[in-house]
């Protein structure tokens, strides 16, 4: 097993929950080995890393409160919020890629699941790159 | 529909599922919770077109002359969590179903699968696991259920 190549460095100032502790629970997360869950599971990749800690980077506001960080039986991770009528999962794949996605919010009237949607905006990100090439 | 004579599980029974620590998560009201996550794999195949999740029957257990909490520790899991089979059943496409296998483990006549249909994609085994997630509650190690 090859020791993984990524060093969390949890001290983003942006989040008060970057901090040692989500580092801590990464590396706890690192040292799973493959079949951790069950014969056929595998270690969470480098590249999910990766993928949660762009996502939150990227796309998640100041105010979000702690995810906890989970991993999956295929090498991924997945990102969960539970607080009271809330629910959200973000899941990423062993390759780093948000494949799944959950909000339940009570407050908002609002319960929506989708791994399609992922998909399109896959294409839509890969389209736009293309067309980007073609416009050159 | 099912395995060859698989039976369906009657709904007064405990389901027992083994879970790894790290996939239990706050429940964002001072308890702990089952992530979906714990509860899409192993996924099982029980025919062409069906296909279920892992768990172990608590009346089997006893029948084997041990104790729920038997399995805490077992294999590479170190919690067991338990849920209600009526209301399992009630939210899984395929119920739950008898499913004793053979592998070496002391536990394996008790084993049962939840079931789904094996063509509705993971999305929809997601959505599954979510909705049966917050049915289960944690084992304690002194339990004697």
């Amino acid at each position: 097993m090859t020791p993984s190549n990524v060093s969390v460095r949890a001290d983003d100032p942006g989040f008060v929950w970057l901090d040692p502790e989500f580092g801590q629970v990464i590396g706890q997360i690192l040292q799973l080995r493959p079949g951790w869950a069950g014969p056929g599971s595998e270690a969470v990749t480098d590249n999910a890393i990766v993928g949660i800690l762009e996502f939150i980077r990227r796309r998640l506001p100041l105010s979000s409160p702690r995810p906890s960080v989970v991993p999956t039986a295929l090498g991924g991770l997945q990102l969960e919020w539970h607080l009271p009528g809330l629910d959200v999962e973000v899941e990423f794949d062993a390759a780093g890629r948000a494949c799944d996605a959950a909000v339940a919010d009570e407050r908002r009237g609002i319960q929506v699941s989708s791994d399609a949607l992922w998909e399109v905006v896959d294409d839509l990100v890969t389209s736009l790159r293309q067309g980007e090439e073609r416009a050159s | 529909m099912h395995r060859d004579g698989a039976q369906q599980v009657a709904d007064d029974e405990t389901l027992l599922r083994l879970v790894h620590p790290t996939q239990v998560v706050p429940d964002g009201a001072g308890g702990l919770r089952l992530s979906s996550a714990a509860l899409t794999f192993p996924l099982v195949a029980t025919s062409d077109d069906l296909a279920g999740v892992s768990v172990y029957l608590e009346g089997t257990v006893k029948a084997l002359g041990r104790r729920a909490a038997d399995l805490i520790g077992a294999r590479t899991f170190d919690e067991v969590w338990f849920a209600n089979a009526g209301v399992v059943d009630a939210e899984a496409p395929g119920g739950v179903v008898e499913d004793p296998v053979d592998q070496g483990f002391w536990a394996d006549p008790a084993h049962a699968l939840i079931v789904t249909p094996a063509e509705v994609g993971r999305s929809a085994l997601k959505n599954l696991a979510r909705r049966l997630a917050p049915h289960f509650s944690a084992l304690e190690p002194s339990e004697d259920r």
